[in-house]
């Protein structure tokens, strides 16, 4: 079985999208320890004794993580069909490259498709929410 | 896409994973990152009765260089390779590669080994341990690459062999790889790397993905460039003498172009650098 099918219909958290059947649309974008990966290319006993977060665990009880909050803000979503996948892995980028240049942009979110081609205000959100966490590391740095 | 049933084993050491590959019988296969493997299970294009999961023996996942080679562990995944000063230093063109394979989630999970073992003619890495007389070392023997690739996704591997370190010689000379794709997370149309020796500007290595079936060399447009010939002509000859395959990204004419272009873009890169 693999990990998207046990995570949508053995778990029912349907958060985490199939859009393909070739592994090529990362709509199934999840983090395994930290690191998105397709969880359509990956079998749930491969999952076995590592830490799986979907789209459903990123907000903080009603605080959306800064990444939804920019998707949100920048109307980074038209059919929303990619949008979970698109999020996990921009906050994966960001967590290993917080100040991205369009290239890093480019590179880290290529296997992630949206079909309703709606890109620019895609790299927009991803982009302010790299500012968002930047300031917010900003303040608690001016904090102690 | 359901994959078909098939028996899984998560492997403890390189040895556990041999011997339970030997007790599954032939049509059992190894797992490594799965970036190839488990797409081909999902479209139903195998269905090996086991699968021995490799994939989290660290041990295998490393990049060192002694003297003059660089040793790289089969299950070192692509951001390790792109990401490693080591690489970077001893064999840029790897590191290269290794940066522009498939996408972002492929990379954190797909390993060199896996995609030499898989023996895909697009397979970016296949063409690059061609190109450099790479040695794939297995759990039985030490096999040169021009040996290791028989044919369409073929490779002289045993059903219990398992690929563990593959060795390319140090070369820092200018080099580039460029790949034709329609999209940037796609495998290479037609890809052409170049690999130009550090100490003789007229000694050059070249290599073609995707374009016959199986990754291949370019010896009569080496010659060519050796023998003082411009971009175009060393670009007509490795056209020339390819054999690329007809398929759904275009006819055997629309792949000889694409040859002859890459190469002698790659060719005037080179020259540049």
């Amino acid at each position: 079985m693999l990990l998207v099918h046990f995570l949508r219909d053995q778990l029912g958290m349907t958060g985490t999208h199939i859009g393909c059947d070739t592994s090529q649309c990362g709509a199934c974008t999840v983090w395994l320890d930290g690191d998105a990966v397709k969880s359509c290319t990956i079998f749930a006993v491969q999952a076995d004794g590592h830490k799986v977060t979907t789209i459903e665990g990123l907000s903080t009880g009603q605080k959306l993580h800064p990444m939804q909050q920019a998707f949100h803000d920048e109307h980074a979503l038209q059919c929303g069909y990619c949008t979970p996948g698109f999020i996990m892995s921009a906050a994966s980028l960001l967590k290993r490259i917080p100040h991205p240049t369009d290239e890093d942009l480019l590179h880290g979110l290529e296997g992630n498709i949206c079909r309703c081609t709606g890109y620019v205000n895609i790299l927009k959100a991803v982009r302010r929410a790299a500012e968002i966490a930047s300031n917010e590391t900003r303040d608690d740095e001016a904090e102690k | 896409m359901i994959p078909p049933q098939f028996e899984y084993y998560r492997a403890q050491s390189v040895d556990d994973a041999v011997s339970a590959l030997r007790a599954g019988g032939e049509d059992a296969k190894a797992l490594a990152g799965g970036m190839s493997l488990i797409p081909v299970l999902k479209m139903r294009m195998s269905s090996p009765p086991l699968l021995v999961d490799i994939g989290a023996l660290q041990s295998l996942n490393y990049v060192r260089v002694d003297s003059d080679q660089v040793c790289v562990g089969a299950l070192t995944r692509h951001r390790d390779l792109m990401s490693s000063a080591v690489l970077r230093d001893a064999l840029p063109l790897l590191a290269d590669t290794a940066y522009d394979v498939g996408d972002a989630q492929v990379r954190a999970r797909g390993t060199i080994g896996g995609v030499l073992a898989h023996a895909d003619s697009a397979g970016d890495y296949c063409m690059v341990s061609l190109l450099l007389d790479a040695h794939i070392v297995t759990t039985d023997r030490v096999i040169a690459a021009q040996d290791f690739f028989e044919g369409f996704m073929e490779t002289c591997l045993g059903s219990d062999e398992l690929i563990t370190e593959i060795r390319f010689p140090v070369s820092r000379g200018p080099h580039t790889y460029i790949k034709f794709r329609r999209r940037r997370s796609d495998w290479a149309v037609i890809g052409v790397g170049v690999q130009r020796s550090l100490d003789d500007a007229r000694a050059c290595r070249i290599g073609l993905t995707n374009a016959g079936f199986t990754v291949s060399r370019a010896p009569e447009a080496e010659e060519v460039y050796s023998a003082g010939g411009t971009a175009d002509d060393v670009a007509a000859a490795a056209a020339a003498h390819a054999s690329p395959l007809a398929d759904l990204a275009g006819d055997v004419e629309y792949k000889k172009a694409l040859i002859a272009e890459l190469t002698r873009r790659a060719i005037t890169e080179v020259g540049a650098q």
